[in-house]
């Protein structure tokens, strides 16, 4: 199913429409999902790393990595550009489901 | 604060003085202090479990109608049923002292520490049918989340929450004989639990796998209500009626929520498609194609789970189902609402 998609390169995502390929770099034709859902499970490996989302930097959409701790380290080891697309790492905290209490 | 409801209030304080000055009287006349302090007693052990009910809006220490030291029961209307003749050997006075006043009184005797100001208080005990955006929960768990919407199936309506809030993390009963949901929650009871803040029966709920290798996409129950129970609308102080049309949310999207803790709060959709992973009681569960919501002043906190997200705009479309957040409030994240909605197969009753 999941080649069935790529092939017509899209992902199971719903907002493939909001968040287009950069086409200013010629040399990929990745969408910014493709390249967050290929390297999600290696840096969600990264001590301190939560999760990746699709964001927005300086307007452009971006690869999010957001952390709870050891961001310094996560930084050193995530490259801020992947495939063409802008990499952000940012410090959130540890994320909880909030009931009360 | 309306002047009016300043009056009110200050006219509830002057009765409850007088009864207190009344007291203190007649301790002089020599009348035993001991059976006021007894009074008291009982007081303490019994306030949080009648204030659970329905219509009671606070206790205080005064006389019987036969002018013996009695607690007093301070009620929202007359006709409150349930409330003894005696506790522990002292008797019980139940007195009216008004709806309006209740509210201010049942806070500050909560002792929740809420200003008189804050006119409408999301952990209170709503007039059914209740409004959405307030505390709820299951009534096995003394906790509290909040009521999401009202949604429908075939003419049956349903409360949506979180299935942390309502399902106990999976570990709750659905169906026919599922368990109880409250309004408010137990934890905005003392944990005291009272068969009039039932609105609900546990329907269904989506299973969460707590691993860090999941695929989890709602954190979702609902719960068989009906209209005379639950509404479709927020208390006055918040957006009103959601829209019964959901809308995808998107980078740089005005949101707002309504919950049980902070209320009225409005931030931005800072990231889409994320795959997290959040912490719960039972352990850390994957979540995948979630949303973020970001803002500069806290947007959630502890007991806001189960908050609609909808549009900031006229249309108050409804864009997810909140459920998480960090330790400032200022990051939050919540399941697609169509997730949701399929899930269950029910549509929201908005406008």
């Amino acid at each position: 199913m999941l080649s069935v998609l790529l092939v017509f390169g899209v992902v199971s995502c719903r907002h493939t429409e909001t968040v287009e390929p950069q086409k200013a770099d010629a040399m990929t034709q990745k969408t910014i999902e493709q390249v967050q859902q290929e390297h999600t499970d290696a840096w969600m490996a990264i001590p301190g790393v939560i999760g990746t989302a699709i964001g927005e930097h300086n307007g452009k959409p971006c690869i999010l990595v957001l952390t709870a701790s050891n961001t310094k380290q996560a930084r050193a080891r995530i490259p801020s550009t992947v495939d063409g697309y802008p990499v952000v790492v940012q410090y959130t905290g540890e994320i909880r489901a909030l009931t009360e209490p | 604060m309306s002047r009016r409801i300043l009056l009110r209030l200050l006219a509830v304080l002057v009765v409850i003085g007088a009864v207190f000055v009344c007291v203190g009287g007649l301790s002089a006349q020599g009348r035993s202090g001991d059976a006021f302090e007894r009074v008291r007693e009982v007081q303490q052990r019994h306030t949080a479990k009648l204030m659970a009910q329905k219509g009671v809006v606070g206790t205080a220490v005064g006389l019987s109608e036969g002018g013996q030291p009695a607690m007093l029961v301070l009620l929202e209307e007359a006709g409150v049923a349930g409330i003894p003749a005696d506790l522990d050997g002292v008797s019980v006075r139940a007195i009216v002292t008004g709806k309006i006043e209740a509210l201010a009184s049942r806070s500050a005797l909560a002792g929740k520490g809420r200003p008189s100001q804050q006119k409408i208080d999301p952990t209170a005990w709503f007039k059914r049918p209740v409004p959405i955006g307030v505390s709820t929960g299951n009534s096995r768990e003394c906790s509290a989340g909040t009521i999401a919407c009202r949604v429908s199936k075939g003419g049956t309506v349903y409360a949506l929450s979180n299935n942390h809030v309502y399902a106990l993390e999976n570990n709750a009963t659905a169906g026919k004989n599922g368990d109880k949901v409250v309004q408010p929650g137990l934890y905005d009871t003392r944990c005291a639990y009272n068969p009039d803040s039932v609105i609900g029966t546990l329907a269904a709920f989506e299973p969460i796998e707590f691993s860090t290798t999941a695929g989890n996409r709602i954190d979702a129950a609902v719960a068989v209500s009906s209209e005379a129970h639950l509404g479709d609308s927020t208390p006055a102080d918040g957006y009103g009626t959601p829209s019964s049309q959901t809308t995808a949310a998107t980078l740089g999207m005005a949101v707002q929520k309504y919950g049980r803790t902070s209320s009225l709060t409005k931030g931005t959709v800072t990231g889409i498609d994320a795959i997290i992973n959040i912490g719960y009681s039972s352990g850390t569960a994957r979540f995948v194609d979630q949303i973020i919501v970001q803002s500069r002043s806290p947007f959630i906190k502890a007991g806001d789970s189960g908050s609609l997200l909808v549009t900031d705009s006229d249309e108050k479309s409804p864009v997810g189902l909140l459920f998480a957040g960090d330790s400032s409030g200022k990051f939050a994240i919540a399941n697609h609402i169509d997730d949701v909605l399929d899930a269950f197969g029910v549509t929201i009753d908005g406008q």
